[in-house]
């Protein structure tokens, strides 16, 4: 299947996210959940619509992460947590029965050196290519990083591409349109190009019309948590049913941002996507 | 050459007409409609129902009576998705389970004070129509649709809002506080022909009812109470009209059956005290304003015109071929006034005493408030805020003096008592009075307590005096001791009837409408359960027991066996067991030969026997303090007299003399020469004091 716009992150971490579900359920086109959630809380109650399961991979940022060559592919180290390989993120994903799943890629934090962004590069792409090798649990996007070459990766027939490590830019709309144009150029026509972290209006607004089909951000829980919504209503002191509107206010904000938020009319609700 | 066409003129929509061609129905909007009765309003309201299903979403409707749910739950039962009324009256499925959801304003209260527990299905509503919403002005039962329709609406942020009246004087404030739309207007399909007769006194009224009535004419008279509905329905009928009287008090099958009359042209007239009002569609054509006033809590009270147009909205319902009005008024109630049709303007109850205190406590219990500003913020989305002033802070304080909430460093809590008192919608006072129950208290001892808390039926003087008797030999620490108020000890004489003789038989013995004692002992119930809730113990929960199944105490103690409810406890009462400690000695044997399988039989056995033995408090009773108490002659004569603090005690005047009543420790002594150890003057104290 083939989605589009804004897709919101949910965990199980945090009431807010339960309270935020059933108004995704309703309006969203999928939610992305993170195969390290799926693991932290098994046999967890999964929202009931289509899936995108990332790999978790995020959690290399950590500054105490290490990146493990185990031969046929590369695990992720985190203290304190057991290790996780692209077997596990199989299993997991296939589990959840994931619509669309992501390959266990290796961001790089901003002070990693250059021949360790180089190694992960490479330690990722080498993930993807033998995830895509194997029977797919799903549609299955390989993980990219800005400026890696895809040559290898396409070759291998993903069924779309996902391009992380722009999270930290985002507020630079300039230098998100021209990574995203840059991948777009070298997919073949139509091949989807999903790009993680993005929640603000203006930067789902920027990725969209550089090409992205999917982008993925927490960011409307995230906003509301702290009592503000994009529309610029502020609540010191939100109680948990304002922090609730908050998010709704956000959620729909986000998945009207195929117009620039500053042309954004009053949201108003959406067209219920399902059925009850 | 062609003749041009005829210009016809379009036509003019008002009212629900409009509301429909402008997609009231489709449209994300809320919207008011004020039209009058029969002008299409429950039609525009089942279409916007039918639309928010086919779009996946769930609907809850709000209906002033449970009457009413169960017939627009009758009536919608063809739209696509499952429709349910929620009331107490049948068991219900999970609110989850249904589609449109129908409740009554209390129940819905209810549900917002949970709403995270609810908050899965509730999520999935998109529309709220809340018919007859100028009962957001009932004294009485105002403050809780105020409450339920704004926390509600604080819940959903994506909630429409489609209310609908006949009845509003101040529709844009209405629709301002909604976010709505407003859409008046409207064309009753049968319009109302109105005709005021004045009367010299309210003596001719019945009368002047004779000569307005028609024969064959199916008549609706609207009268302000009980007794008066019963005796004019007697009236009418000795004068050969087909007539029957209308009210709450009938049972539920009584009430089916004078409805089905009146429908079917056995009964023309039918005599209707308010709960018409808003109630079930019953097809007239002429509807008799009776009782133009009425006798409140605040004094006498002229019919407003609200109401008046609600009942004369009963005219010319479906079914009816005319619809015509007839006000009947001395000169001082001005029967010509009501035709103009000036509603007042409505406002809510809630920003008076308890029901602010019982709205903010919902706020804080329902996590919508852990701060002050919080608590401030919810109170002035209430309608209340829109249409007046309330102070929220003040009413803080006051659950913060009462013992409800707990500050911990200006972040509040409910404390025990509080979430006890919230969820059972009853005021903090009231919960918090099972601390005041003697030690180690009988069940009488309960229901006196609780019947303090209770409004009581006014009650003849031999009913009162047969039913007071009836304790003479119950135990009870609170009666021998004289301190149980007058008015405690006959409401708790009528809660012991109900839980020996059921409310029908009790019904018999103090001559009072079978639902009147139903409902006296569903109030006592919920108190009872409440405090149950609170501070649990064995006579609080036995009488809570006997008070559900309507069974003396000791058959109520089979019911404190887990799995044993009412119909078990009444089958082994009537197989001979008659309590818990029979029940443990009873061989199984006994058991089935009455019926029950042998596996059942030995669970109960063997349940009896693991409960262990009951520790029931059962003092002797000292018939010397209650004989007194059981003279209602007395208590009357009691009622009469003017009662005075003073420096030393009280002053009680009306009697032959003034009497000085003073207090010495816990007793009270009179300087009469009555000789009896409560006399009418210190009966008078005690329900001065009361």
């Amino acid at each position: 299947m083939t989605l589009h716009g804004f897709i919101p992150v949910l965990t199980h971490r945090f009431p807010l996210d339960a309270l935020l579900t059933p108004y995704v359920e309703r309006y969203a086109p999928a939610a992305l959940i993170s195969a390290a959630e799926l693991r932290a809380a098994p046999g967890a109650p999964l929202p009931a619509l289509p899936l995108m399961i990332d790999s978790g991979g995020y959690q290399a940022l950590d500054a105490h992460a290490t990146v493990v060559d185990t031969g046929p592919f590369a695990a992720l180290h985190v203290p304190g947590a057991v290790p996780l390989t692209p077997l596990d993120v199989y299993d997991l994903q296939r589990s959840a029965r994931a619509a669309v799943c992501f390959t266990l890629d290796f961001p790089s934090p901003a002070t990693a050196t250059t021949d360790e962004r180089v190694r992960r590069l490479h330690l990722g792409e080498r993930n993807a290519l033998w995830a895509l090798s194997q029977i797919r649990p799903g549609t299955l996007y390989a993980s990219v990083q800005p400026g890696q070459d895809l040559t290898a990766v396409l070759a291998a027939r993903p069924d779309g591409i996902a391009l992380g490590g722009l999270a930290p830019h985002s507020a630079d709309r300039d230098r998100l349109r021209h990574e995203i144009r840059t991948v777009r150029a070298q997919l073949p026509a139509g091949l989807p190009l999903h790009v993680f972290g993005l929640g603000h209006p203006d930067s789902i607004h920027a990725a969209l019309s550089a090409g992205a089909t999917t982008v993925d951000s927490s960011s409307p829980q995230r906003m509301a948590a702290s009592g503000r919504a994009w529309t610029g209503e502020v609540i010191p002191d939100a109680a948990p049913h304002e922090r609730l509107r908050l998010a709704v206010t956000n959620l729909l904000t986000a998945l009207h941002a195929d117009v620039p938020l500053a042309l954004h009319p009053a949201w108003r609700p959406l067209t219920p996507r399902r059925s009850a | 050459m062609t003749r041009p066409a005829p210009i016809t003129a379009l036509p003019v929509l008002s009212g629900p007409d409009l509301a429909l061609a402008c997609g009231v129905t489709t449209l994300p909007v809320s919207a008011l409609i004020t039209s009058p009765t029969g002008s299409g309003k429950t039609h525009l309201a089942r279409e916007a129902a039918r639309h928010a299903l086919t779009c996946g979403e769930r609907v809850i409707v709000t209906v002033p009576t449970k009457a009413l749910a169960h017939e627009i739950a009758r009536t919608w039962a063809d739209l696509p998705g499952r429709v349910q009324a929620f009331t107490r009256d049948q068991p219900s499925p999970p609110y989850r389970a249904a589609h449109v959801l129908i409740m009554t304003p209390e129940r819905l209260d209810l549900v917002t004070r949970r709403w995270r527990r609810h908050h899965p299905w509730l999520a999935r509503v998109g529309l709220l129509i809340t018919d007859e919403i100028h009962t957001i002005s009932d004294p009485a039962r105002g403050a809780a649709l105020d409450a339920a329709l704004t926390r509600l609406r604080a819940t959903l942020p994506l909630l429409r809002v489609l209310a609908l009246t006949a009845t509003c004087g101040n529709p844009r404030v209405l629709a301002d506080w909604l976010g709505a739309l407003h859409i008046g207007g409207g064309i009753r399909p049968m319009p109302l022909t109105w005709t005021a007769k004045t009367v010299r006194a309210v003596a001719d009224k019945p009368a002047a009812l004779q000569r307005v009535l028609t024969p064959g004419e199916s008549t609706l008279v609207f009268v302000h109470g009980r007794q008066r509905a019963a005796d004019l329905a007697a009236h009418l009928k000795k004068a050969g009209h087909a007539s029957a009287a209308h009210h709450a008090g009938l049972t539920p099958g009584v009430r089916a059956q004078v409805e089905r009359d009146f429908r079917e042209g056995r009964t023309r007239v039918l005599i209707a005290t308010p709960t018409l009002e808003v109630g079930v569609n019953l097809p007239a054509e002429h509807v008799v304003l009776y009782d133009l006033t009425t006798f409140g809590l605040d004094g006498r009270q002229a019919l407003t015109v609200n109401a008046a147009w609600q009942r004369a909205g009963r005219a010319g319902r479906p079914g009816a071929t005319r619809a015509h009005v007839t006000v009947l008024g001395t000169r001082a109630e001005q029967p010509g006034q009501y035709e103009r049709g000036r509603f007042e303007p409505l406002s809510s109850p809630l920003s008076r005493g308890e029901h602010l205190l019982g709205f903010l406590l919902g706020c804080v219990d329902g996590g919508y408030a852990r701060t002050r500003a919080q608590a401030t913020r919810m109170a002035q989305q209430t309608f209340a805020a829109h249409t007046g002033t309330l102070n929220a802070p003040r009413a803080v304080a006051t659950l913060l003096q009462q013992g409800a909430l707990a500050d911990h460093g200006g972040v509040l809590s409910v404390t025990p008592l509080g979430r006890v008192a919230s969820q059972a919608l009853l005021p903090v006072p009231v919960v918090a009075a099972v601390r005041a129950l003697p030690q180690d208290p009988t069940v009488l001892d309960v229901l006196l307590a609780a019947a303090a808390h209770v409004r009581l039926p006014s009650l003849g003087d031999e009913s009162r005096a047969t039913l007071v008797g009836a304790l003479m030999s119950v135990p009870s620490r609170t009666l021998d001791a004289g301190t149980a108020p007058p008015d405690a000890v006959i409401g708790a004489a009528l809660l012991h009837a109900t839980t020996h003789h059921g409310d029908d038989g009790a019904a018999e013995l103090s001559g009072l409408h079978e639902p009147t004692l139903t409902a006296l002992r569903e109030e006592t119930l919920r108190i009872v359960s409440a405090w149950h809730a609170l501070s649990p113990s064995i006579s609080v929960n036995l009488t809570r027991v006997s008070l559900a199944a309507q069974l003396p105490p000791l058959t109520a103690t089979l019911a404190l066996l887990s799995g044993v409810g009412q119909v078990t406890a009444r089958a082994l009462s009537a197989a001979g067991v008659p309590d818990l400690p029979t029940l443990a000695r009873t061989p199984p044997a006994q058991l089935t030969a009455a019926g029950f399988t042998l596996r059942t039989a030995e669970r109960l056995t063997q349940a009896a026997q693991a409960y262990g033995p009951l520790t029931l408090s059962e003092p002797t009773p000292a018939p010397r303090t209650r004989t007194v108490l059981a003279d209602p002659a007395r208590l009357a004569r009691a009622r009469l007299l003017t009662v005075t603090p003073t420096t030393h005690g009280w002053t009680v005047t009306g009697g032959s003399q003034a009497r000085t009543v003073t207090r010495q420790g816990e007793a009270f002594i009179c300087d009469c020469p009555d000789g009896v150890q409560l006399c009418k003057h210190l009966l008078a104290v005690g329900l001065h004091l009361a």
